[in-house]
């Protein structure tokens, strides 16, 4: 049995928690900029027809007493671990989807917690108690039927598809609600005269693989109870990246520079944090004319400290002849290593890391900002209200 | 053009020529071996805008003429001709005949107008050296390979050097991919002009020169320009230069400080491709520990196991441990032509110079691992 569990609204209400004055009354989670979009809404401002990724002027022009609360990714995501630590204790087969969503395979926990409706139940209550959020968990054994089940009693319910009622649910099963079928799909689909799963049975294939290519052959298999995709615990980390839209487009390159400088401190803590070194230096920057591009640059020796990275981001962005106004920059990490295993050093080197020495200041830096919080020291080049903090 | 050549010689040159024409470039035409006749001459060129090849054959000349085809198809076919003579026709627009009465090939042939041009070689201060020799060099050299991603000069490239210390002079060439590094010297017979940038060959050019040159006789081999010129009787081979630093390589393999440690070279390679069956890619590192009069070689694979062998040496130095790749011992033991070798060691994290007993040619440098 497979159960995908969605937290209720998750950043409003981890909100509403913390200022009691903000229960009951429609609010939003998100930047104030002007360019600023809706990251979660409350449901008293879904009533307005709030919903995420709204622009925020938008937001306000359907609710003028709406309330703005600025985001905080650093509580959000504590908060988050807080949660998936709790999936952790019912099954060990938990897959973070992204922050506020996972799928968990219970299977075989039936024993010691009971049916899967019963585990809902403990979850929920556990995370109610632990947290004072809510959640909605759905559950079938298909995988795409849980994230389904999960939206049919939202928010706060319990949704459990038995392998009895799979059919039935399938046949009566809206094909909007499916995982994929956008806007462009829903045309064609109703062009086809599909509405429900079950209608997709009465497609022949090739005329699916024609229409909707290899996701045809997808929904042809979600329609006959088919889907072999599992959950997956959380492997290891492939890759580490933070980006931020700027306020304003620009070309100013001191700017360029400082945003750099801050993602490259933020990519670097969490790799330091995760005690790995890195290998592969990426960028990313998307322009004015919302065209974007990446670059990277492989390197000898890897490197965890944010000076290696934030030097290897900057040569990558002068490297790349600028042309027009940035709109969105980002740093990343990948190709980790294990600092303890060995690595070839370099003959024409000292025998040293040439990072080691940052580093050791970068892990003293770690140190304060863990217990004093992530603003408390910082590169003194940092110190404007520009930060993508 | 109208000519019959020797079937075995054409298809030998044709054969040389594949690595340079098989090398993508910018030029579709690199692809294609320009072959110009001339009085009772065939002059057959290969060139990849880096790396020239130019030969002249003797041949059976009916006309004289010039056509640019594709290199790996006229190969192929001329391998693969009957007769020990080919004819080679061209009829008209381009296209080329191959072959006679019951066995014609016929094939389309470039514009030669675009095939790029050879550079001059005039007035060059050739200086005189064996074969087997620039070979050897050539192949150490061309042992330390690169990434397709490399952007390093001194990696893409082997650095050509003139010594003059009080035993005379020689040439020396040195090959490094930053974790390793070889330099071998060979001496010559001439005056050797060098210019006053770094010469530093390409590896790429390096490995076509190493199918070029012959185990016996001498060649001739000089700088032009930013050209590396090797030349043999009727043949030559050009390769561009490349233009950048090269780090400080002589602090790399001096060895004043290191203490000696002397081996018998088989013995070790035996040791080294022992040990390195326990690696793999995620690791690598075979730990060397030295100790009065014993060295201790272990390897641990987690994924696999470990082994560990234990060697009687002259070592009277402090005791030590460093970790090194043993695939880079194989192949430095493998390049060394005495049958006793000498390591020098210098504690961790430092390089194991790798030099044969009574053979100071080579000289092989191996970087540590941290661990």
């Amino acid at each position: 049995m497979i159960l995908h569990i969605d937290m209720d609204a998750f950043f409003a209400s981890i909100e509403q928690r913390d200022d009691p004055r903000l229960i009951g009354k429609p609010i939003v989670v998100g930047g104030h900029s002007k360019r600023s979009v809706v990251s979660t809404a409350s449901y008293e401002a879904r009533r307005f027809g709030i919903h995420s990724a709204m622009p925020m002027f938008m937001a306000l022009e359907k609710c003028p007493h709406l309330i703005v609360v600025q985001s905080d990714k650093t509580k959000y995501a504590a908060e988050s671990n807080r949660i998936m630590a709790i999936f952790n204790d019912f099954t060990p087969v938990v897959e973070p989807v992204s922050i506020d969503e996972a799928y968990l395979d219970v299977t075989g926990c039936e024993r010691i917690f009971g049916p899967p409706h019963n585990i809902a139940m403990i979850i929920k209550e556990r995370v109610k108690k632990e947290t004072g959020l809510t959640c909605s968990i759905g559950g079938a054994h298909l995988r795409f039927l849980a994230k389904i089940a999960s939206d049919v009693n939202k928010p706060d319910g319990i949704f459990i598809i038995e392998q009895d009622q799979i059919p039935e649910f399938i046949e009566t099963l809206e094909v909007r609600k499916i995982p994929g079928v956008g806007k462009r799909a829903m045309e064609q689909m109703e062009k086809l005269g599909i509405h429900t799963l079950g209608d997709v049975n009465r497609l022949s294939p090739a005329i699916l693989k024609h229409k909707f290519g290899k996701f045809g052959t997808q929904l042809r298999n979600y329609a006959r109870g088919i889907d072999p995709s599992t959950v997956g615990a959380d492997g290891p980390r492939k890759s580490i990246s933070s980006e931020s839209t700027l306020e304003n487009d620009t070309s100013d390159m001191e700017f360029i520079k400082k945003q750099l400088l801050a993602h490259a401190q933020r990519v670097g803590r969490d790799l330091r944090r995760q005690e790995l070194l890195a290998a592969n230096v990426t960028i990313k920057l998307k322009f004015s004319d919302f065209t974007q591009i990446t670059r990277q640059n492989k390197l000898t020796a890897p490197i965890c400290s944010s000076s290696a990275i934030y030097r290897e981001a900057v040569r990558l962005v002068e490297k790349f002849a600028i042309t027009k106004k940035i709109r969105l920059l980002g740093v990343g990490v990948s190709s980790f290593s294990d600092p303890g295993t060995p690595v070839q050093l370099d003959i024409f080197e000292s025998t040293e890391r040439k990072e080691e020495k940052w580093e050791t200041v970068d892990k003293a830096v770690d140190k304060i900002s863990r217990r004093f919080g992530n603003n408390i020291i910082k590169k003194a080049t940092l110190n404007n209200p520009d930060k993508p903090e | 053009m109208k000519f019959s050549a020797d079937r075995k010689s054409l298809s030998e040159v044709l054969a040389q020529v594949q690595g340079i024409c098989g090398r993508k470039t910018n030029l579709a035409i690199t692809s294609d071996v320009l072959i110009k006749v001339a009085g009772s001459e065939v002059i057959i060129m290969a060139n990849d805008l880096e790396t020239v090849f130019q030969g002249q054959y003797e041949a059976e000349v009916e006309s004289d003429g010039i056509i640019s085809i594709n290199a790996k198809k006229l190969y192929e076919i001329i391998r693969e001709y009957p007769d020990s003579l080919v004819p080679l026709n061209e009829i008209e627009n381009r296209w080329v005949e191959i072959g006679k009465d019951n066995i014609q090939y016929h094939i389309v042939s470039s514009d030669y107008d675009n095939f790029p041009e050879t550079p001059l070689i005039e007035d060059i201060p050739f200086v005189e050296i064996e074969s087997a020799a620039l070979k050897k060099m050539v192949e150490v050299s061309s042992m330390i390979g690169f990434s397709s991603d490399e952007k390093r000069i001194y990696v893409l490239g082997a650095l050509l050097e003139k010594v003059v210390d009080d035993k005379g002079e020689c040439l020396r060439m040195v090959s490094t991919d930053s974790r390793r590094l070889n330099c071998f010297d060979a001496t010559y017979e001439g005056e050797f002009i060098v210019p006053d940038e770094n010469i530093i060959i390409p590896k790429k050019g390096l490995s076509e020169l190493g199918k070029f040159l012959d185990r016996e006789g001498t060649v001739k081999i000089g700088i032009k320009e930013d050209h590396f010129i090797v030349q043999k009787r009727n043949e030559t081979m050009m390769i561009k230069l490349l233009e950048g630093d090269y780090p400080d390589y002589r602090r790399v393999i001096n060895t004043e400080q290191m203490t000696p440690v002397e081996m018998d070279r088989t013995m070790l390679l035996m040791v080294m491709k022992r040990i390195s069956i326990l690696s793999s890619d995620d690791y690598k590192s075979v730990m060397f520990n030295f100790k009065e009069n014993q060295l201790v070689v272990t390897i641990t694979n987690p994924e696999i196991g470990e082994s560990k062998e234990e060697i009687n040496i002259g070592y009277g130095g402090e005791a030590f441990e460093s970790a090194f790749n043993p695939r880079y011992f194989i192949d430095a033991l493998n390049a060394v032509d005495s049958s006793t070798v000498v390591l020098n060691v210098k504690g961790a994290k430092n390089p194991c110079i790798i030099k044969g007993l009574d053979d100071e040619k080579l000289v092989c440098a191996i970087m540590a691992m941290s661990v």
